[in-house]
């Protein structure tokens, strides 16, 4: 999720290229924690979001001076389920969404992003196993076919024709582009800003789609190296970064 | 015999003629209440109109998912637009009903007395239905992306069902609340809740009872946990 969304959107949005936006453990200067006290949204809309995500973009929005350092490996108990998936994304994205109601001034104004410091010294991911990514394309598949009166409703005409021209026969050949996963992104957000649907219900729809959009992935990079990895991580920030322009355009057409 | 049948001829023009200049007052009024009420109908619908246009109503409408069904229903129309078309047509039937009362036929005296009586159990059961339309839309989308999620194929018979029970639900309510075959209502509702009712508990007990009975073990057997060990950093 951090790949192939919340480190793209984050870092087109701010223009920072926090690689963990969502790490899980802060330091926090002391203005910066008074500013964050003195706010109103620790209840209500906000409150039910990641605070994580919250934090950071604060920070990022804010002007503040942000760097990130490894801490090292954290294992978790559980795994994250099929139906927990969807909440921990409604969760998550729609914090960033969310925000972007708030800070819309700053991401608006923001062009190209640019590196943060890094202090410590990166410790290779431990190995997640082999990924079935054949669960995940039928998840995608099944949205396709029972979620596209929603979909109709959230994303443009552009975008959907184009996920329905998606050949989903082969699970093993199937790709979802990045500039499709990057304009299906920004469709969301704007429907996000639009209320076109209980946005609880338009969050849990975006399930299928990054279901697609991260078997895709796997697909690609499964048999590159390292290197491999993050050179298609940086093409898709790249994308992001590039469509922005379209994310800014319909949002200023939607206020007029 | 002439005067007799002239008289007759007189008597029976002249009651006619009476009869005829009494109604033409009442037909006027008729007439005038007609010709009101498509004014005032014609004046409230840009009104409502005009007012709902203003504050965004029919993309309101399509947050709650009002629009969708009605879309599928066959109307085409923005809600905003059936919102008008159902005022106008409401005031235009208070003035013709008022123009029928005019009319003072025996067959409709006390007509608007008659539906002014009735008019709190319709707006009652108008707002029984909104709410149950909403209600019932929301919780099957609720439904479906959750099972789309679950990755359960029957996603779309999983939200139909909320969706067709609540409806259900909805116009035995409605059905109630006016007055229209009570009994057969309640009782038909009674046994179709309790049919579906008993069906899930057969199916559960006879076709599920190893699965709920393992479920069961795993959620209130706890012998082999162990509490956790709290201390102080």
């Amino acid at each position: 999720m951090v790949t192939n969304l919340l480190y793209p959107l984050t870092r087109a949005l701010y223009g920072k290229r926090l690689r963990y936006p969502s790490g899980g453990a802060y330091g926090l200067s002391g203005k910066f924690a008074r500013d964050l006290h003195r706010r109103s949204t620790w209840t209500g809309a906000t409150g039910k979001f990641s605070v994580d995500g919250w934090m950071t973009t604060a920070a990022l929005a804010g002007g503040y001076r942000v760097c990130h350092t490894f801490l090292g490996t954290r294992d978790q108990e559980t795994k994250i389920g099929a139906v927990d998936l969807s909440v921990v994304l409604s969760q998550t994205v729609g914090g960033i969404f969310h925000s972007m109601e708030e800070y819309e001034s700053s991401w608006e104004r923001t062009k190209e992003s640019s590196e943060v410091p890094l202090y410590g010294t990166a410790e290779p991911a431990p190995d997640p196993g082999p990924l079935q990514t054949g669960r995940m394309v039928s998840g995608f598949k099944q949205g396709v076919r029972d979620l596209l009166p929603l979909w109709e409703l959230i994303l443009s005409r552009d975008t959907l024709g184009q996920i329905l021209t998606l050949d989903i026969q082969d699970s093993e050949d199937f790709r979802f582009p990045p500039a499709l996963w990057v304009q299906t992104v920004y469709d969301f957000a704007l429907a996000y800003h639009d209320q076109t649907l209980h946005r609880e219900h338009m969050l849990k729809s975006l399930t299928p789609l990054y279901l697609g959009r991260t078997a895709s992935f796997v697909l690609e990079t499964e048999h590159g190296d390292g290197d491999h990895v993050d050179r298609t991580v940086e093409a898709l920030c790249r994308q992001f970064e590039q469509s922005k322009s379209y994310l800014v355009e319909q949002w200023r057409w939607r206020d007029e | 015999m002439s005067d007799l049948w002239r008289e007759t001829m007189v008597a029976g023009f002249r009651d006619t003629v009476m009869q005829i200049v009494l109604v033409l007052p009442r037909l006027l009024a008729l007439l005038t209440f007609l010709a009101l009420g498509l004014l005032a109908a014609w004046i409230v619908k840009m009104l409502t109109l005009r007012v709902l246009r203003t504050f965004g109503f029919d993309s309101f409408c399509e947050r709650l998912g009002i629009a969708q069904p009605l879309s599928q229903a066959g109307v085409r129309q923005p809600v905003s637009m059936v919102v008008s078309r159902v005022l106008f047509w409401i005031v235009f039937l208070l003035f013709a009903f008022m123009g029928v009362d005019a009319m003072n036929l025996p067959a409709t005296a006390n007509l608007i007395s008659q539906i002014v009586a009735f008019l709190p159990n319709v707006l009652a059961a108008s707002l029984v239905l909104l709410v149950g339309v909403l209600c019932a839309n929301f919780f099957a989308e609720a439904a479906l992306i959750a099972a789309v999620n679950a990755q359960v194929e029957e996603a779309r018979i999983v939200a139909g069902l909320v969706r067709w029970g609540l409806l259900l639900f909805t116009f035995a309510m409605v059905l109630t609340q006016l007055g229209i075959a009570k009994e057969i209502v309640i009782a038909a509702f009674s046994i179709t809740f309790g049919g579906v009712v008993l069906a899930l508990a057969l199916a559960v007990g006879l076709g599920a009872r190893h699965l709920m009975r393992g479920a069961l073990e795993r959620r209130f057997s706890h012998h082999d946990h162990k509490p956790d060990q709290l201390s102080h950093l």
